[in-house]
């Protein structure tokens, strides 16, 4: 599904090494955390997954394709086949709920039949069916959240990204967002989550792998935050 | 390109009303201007092409010249190039005619019996600047006394002539060349507003036609109701506002021969319009560019 081989990159403008000679494999069906403190090189790994930025030496295959042998014009096809959420949510202020979890399916092509069948069932899924006329400025940030998070599935990708999702919200609310990614991962997705809340973490007890200065320093099996001190 | 993308450029336009609205007036402001100028330095054209063309000679024939010969010399004048018309006028025409300009006819007449001036000619030459040629050819002819002509008022008719249509040229160029760059600033203002917009769409998988198909769409539906406006105005009010001008300041405008709505806009028009919809096209694929390399 995902795998790191001696992944380092190093970014051209500062030279600061963001990630140093990684490697690992995150296979089908898997939830595994990504930790650790701020400019352990957590981001910079989600980035490189859907290849906003380029290794600077090594492989990674996702889904079976080398990010690094990505033609540009293919990058589109590529990000299409996982499902990408940012801490900011990141939805197209213009649209409603359902505008904004229909556009994912419009950029695949799919049929207005598949997306008036398909968003409401995300929607539901999320438990947003009744906010989906909704614009994101009307919004709470979890369900923002969740409205991103129903982009990110509405596809069904294999594989699921998450770039601190809960980094903006309060610890409830962060919680219902990670009970909604953990029944996305009960689905059959892999779900990936780059994360620093610790106590998150802590109660989930999944794979967790640690960064700390670009480096992975440990990968649990079944662990918390915690247990890494 | 999709009816899709066409309806999202229209929702697109609507809900950033009032950065389409800016556009679309700052669209319209450049292109009205460039059209008046167009419109007034055209005019200005014809009325110098007026004041040009169909320069009037006077050759005087030299007395004792008989019928024939007299017919013989209209002919060679009149198979001269760029002579466009000759007409004879006999020495009690052409005394009349001097009477006449100079108001002394029944004074005169007590006092000189015959004519005093020659016969001539009334030559038209179609067009100021051959003229020199022209009367030096008729100057030439056994026969022709005198061709009295003022060289330097006609040569200095030419050049002015030639340095006004320079000067509206270069100002029409320089005011395109302005309302390319305030356009598409404008129109990048309103897609620059986007860019976080846009790069969602690339996150989420768009492919760089999806985004640029209604961005492309928006640009070009700008840009031709931008020119729309200008048009429009023009082809409305042209003649009407040439007729009053005409009609108030007749001393101004006597002479000259003004264009008319019709003569201007079959090319204007669509030119216009084609220029609005270009630039917006274009304003938009290039402020775009910088965007969807994410």
């Amino acid at each position: 599904m995902l795998e790191f081989k001696n992944a380092t990159k190093i970014y051209d403008d500062n030279g600061a090494v963001a990630l140093k000679d990684v490697s690992l494999y995150v296979g089908q069906g898997e939830f595994v955390f990504i930790v650790g403190t701020s400019g352990s090189g957590k981001s910079t790994l989600v980035k490189l997954i859907f290849r906003e930025e380029e290794l600077t030496s090594g492989v990674i295959r996702v889904n079976g394709v080398n990010t690094g042998q990505l033609r540009k014009r293919d990058i589109p096809r590529y990000r299409r086949k996982m499902g990408i959420v940012f801490q900011d949510f990141r939805l197209l202020p213009n649209k409603t709920v359902y505008e904004n979890v229909a556009f994912a399916m419009e950029v695949v092509e799919a049929s207005q039949r598949q997306i008036r069948r398909d968003v409401p069932t995300v929607l539901s899924m999320v438990g947003l069916l009744k906010k989906s006329k909704a614009y994101p400025g009307q919004l709470s940030g979890g369900e923002q959240q969740r409205t991103a998070l129903a982009r990110a599935i509405v596809n069904k990708p294999p594989l699921l990204v998450a770039d601190e999702p809960t980094g903006n919200l309060d610890p409830d609310t962060a919680w219902e967002i990670v009970k909604v990614l953990e029944d996305i991962n009960d689905t059959g997705t892999t779900v990936i989550v780059a994360t620093h809340a610790w106590d998150i973490v802590d109660n989930m007890q999944k794979r967790v792998i640690t960064f700390k200065n670009g480096v992975l320093v440990s990968d649990r099996e079944v662990g918390g935050y915690s247990d890494e001190d | 390109m999709r009816i899709r993308h066409f309806a999202e450029a229209c929702r697109s336009i609507v809900r950033n009303k009032m950065m389409s609205l800016s556009s679309v007036i700052i669209v319209a402001a450049c292109l009205f201007i460039v059209m008046l100028m167009v419109c007034l330095g055209l005019n200005i054209d014809s009325a110098l092409g007026t004041a040009e063309s169909d320069v009037q000679l006077t050759a005087f024939i030299e007395d004792g010249l008989i019928g024939e010969q007299i017919n013989e010399l209209l002919i060679t004048i009149n198979n001269m190039e760029h002579v466009s018309h000759i007409a004879f006028v006999s020495k009690e025409e052409n005394w009349a005619r001097l009477k006449a300009s100079l108001d002394i006819t029944e004074k005169v007449d007590e006092i000189v019996t015959s004519s005093p001036v020659s016969a001539c000619y009334d030559v038209t030459v179609d067009s100021a600047q051959y003229t020199d040629a022209v009367v030096e050819n008729i100057r030439a002819l056994p026969g022709i006394s005198t061709l009295p002509y003022a060289a330097e008022t006609v040569g200095l008719l030419v050049s002015l002539g030639t340095i006004i249509r320079i000067v509206f040229l270069v100002i029409i160029a320089l005011l395109a060349l302005l309302s390319i760059v305030i356009i598409t600033n404008t129109i990048r203002l309103t897609i620059d507003n986007r860019k976080i917009e846009i790069g969602i769409m690339k996150y989420i998988g768009s492919t760089n036609w999806f985004i640029r198909w209604p961005f492309l769409l928006e640009g070009l539906i700008l840009g031709l109701t931008g020119a729309l406006i200008p048009v429009a105005l023009f082809v409305i009010f042209y003649d009407g506002v040439m007729g009053f001008l005409v009609e108030t300041f007749q001393f101004l405008f006597a002479s000259m021969e003004l264009i008319s709505g019709l003569d201007i806009f079959p090319v204007l028009a669509p030119l216009t319009l084609a220029i609005g919809g270009v630039i917006g096209t274009l304003a938009s694929v290039f402020t775009m560019r910088k965007y969807l390399d994410v």
